[in-house]
């Protein structure tokens, strides 16, 4: 889920590399060829990323959110409170990313066995989030 | 090695362009070409993210023609490694026959040259490299793996002999020494400097990684990318080990872990099969490499550094995606990996078993 490039940024790229093969002269080489088939694999697994990936990051951001507020640390309760008002509030893979990953840097500024376990919960949350989006590519691709 | 200067134009070889005379020169200044043999024909062979290779023809008054393989170093590519580097490791290996690599002839550390950047020469070594995410070579993989075991033996002889190959063999100096957790900084650096989003598995990745410092150290020349699709086979059997550029003085059992990912196995999202690189058997591979190398595998260090095998190739798809993103390549595929990760990032989590 937390991919380097939009889904925006990836239509663009796959746009520059048909435009490209547009414009070629001649015969198409081997490496126009390759480059093709990665621009029409890119076109599938992005499908299937647009169709599915937006309710299961909201799931998996509503769950990871309802952890925090619940999780009795103290010296993060603020913190932790409005790290799950950022989730709530995330539009984007990009912004859930770097919402955990602040999650987890203070996580390790205060550390307790409490932290431990909060941390421990939010690795298989995400641990389930890579799994299914594993299988939702793989089920529709094949 | 002799810096050859660029004689083709004070002397310039009939009917044949720039790059063809460079290399009939060089290869002339090495002894490695006939009185009668000169270099007719240069086509590049394909373009490597941090290599380029090519394929240098001979035509000789009778004798049979022969090929020799330059090696030109691809500035601003992915992986930024020394060729002159893997030059010099070539080089000490040419006098190790047991681990089977290419003889080099040449070194050209200026860029002066007709293809406009370093580069070596080296033999042509026959055989082809398997590529374990294409379904027909897993099949004759695992048929030699059912079968003969030729291909699984020297993959894991060649690994044996590496690892223990000792190290004052080597002039001081020739590749990089990295303990553990200088792997694990350099490509953490890559990960943060080229990476366009945080992904927190791929942080806790590190950050488990420092946790597991192994308590002692395999110290050898690990390869630093030992894999099938770097190995050139030839009638069953190994022909030659390509590939150098990440080579270094460390752990080797790097080697082994990298070796055990199942993206190695040729997994993108689901594995493929069973079997280690697609070649043998895991438990065979260890048990076999333990007895060769008389070092035994602890299969908890091996999990450790099979996320440093993930943390490099995440690396290095970052750093390509980036590239792609700032404008550096227009090739598609490094945009792809966006894709690839997604893989093993799954891997990740399985193996800090989360």
């Amino acid at each position: 889920m937390f991919n380097q490039l939009s889904p925006a940024e990836v239509t663009t790229a796959i746009g520059a590399t048909l435009r490209a093969a547009a414009r070629s002269e001649g015969q198409t080489s081997e490496f126009e060829r390759d480059q093709l088939m990665s621009a029409y694999s890119a076109t599938r697994h992005l499908a299937v990323e647009l169709a599915t990936f937006e309710p299961e990051l909201r799931a998996f951001s509503a769950q990871v959110a309802e952890g925090l507020r619940a999780a009795e640390i103290p010296s993060l309760h603020q913190e932790l409170l409005l790290l799950a008002k950022q989730l709530d509030g995330a539009t984007s893979a990009s912004d859930v990313g770097e919402t955990i990953c602040v999650l987890f840097e203070s996580l390790d500024r205060a550390p307790s066995p409490r932290a431990d376990a909060l941390r421990a919960a939010v690795h298989v949350r995400l641990r389930a989030l890579s799994d299914r989006e594993v299988d939702l590519l793989a089920d529709a691709l094949g | 090695m002799t810096q050859v200067p660029n004689e083709a134009a004070d002397n310039p070889i009939a009917g044949v362009d720039d790059r063809a005379a460079f290399v009939t020169n060089a290869l002339r200044e090495a002894e490695a070409l006939g009185p009668n043999e000169t270099i007719s024909q240069v086509e590049q062979l394909s373009g490597g993210w941090s290599r380029h290779s090519h394929i240098a023809h001979t035509s000789s008054n009778g004798a049979g023609d022969r090929q020799f393989i330059i090696r030109v170093e691809a500035p601003g590519g992915v992986l930024e490694t020394d060729i002159a580097a893997e030059y010099a490791l070539y080089h000490a290996l040419d006098d190790e026959p047991e681990i089977r690599t290419p003889r080099v002839y040449y070194f050209d550390g200026t860029g002066d040259n007709p293809f406009g950047h370093r580069l070596m020469i080296m033999q042509h070594v026959a055989g082809r490299a398997a590529n374990a995410f294409r379904r027909g070579d897993r099949a004759w993989l695992e048929q030699d793996w059912n079968g003969p075991k030729g291909i699984a033996t020297d993959m894991v002889e060649n690994l044996a002999r590496l690892h223990n190959l000792p190290l004052d063999r080597m002039p001081a100096g020739t590749i990089p020494e990295l303990g553990f957790l200088d792997v694990v900084d350099r490509w953490q650096t890559v990960y943060e400097e080229k990476r366009l989003v945080r992904d927190p598995v791929t942080e806790e990745g590190f950050r488990w990684l420092r946790a597991r410092v192994p308590g002692d150290e395999h110290r050898g020349i690990v390869h630093g990318d030992y894999r099938i699709g770097n190995a050139l086979v030839d009638d069953g059997r190994l022909t030659a080990l390509l590939d150098w550029e990440l080579a270094y003085v460390g752990d080797v059992r790097f080697d082994l872990g990298y070796l055990a990912l199942e993206r190695l196995a040729g997994k993108h999202l689901r594995p493929v099969t069973p079997l280690l690189n697609a070649f043998a058997d895991t438990d065979w591979f260890f048990d076999q490499y333990a007895s060769l190398s008389g070092r035994p595998v602890d299969r908890e260090v091996v999990r450790t550094f099979s996320v440093l095998g993930i943390m490099m190739l995440l690396s290095t798809h970052y750093m390509g995606i980036w590239m792609y993103n700032q404008g550096r390549s227009t090739d598609f595929r490094l945009a792809w990996n966006r894709f690839g990760a997604i893989g093993l990032r799954q891997d990740l989590t399985k193996l800090m078993e989360w």
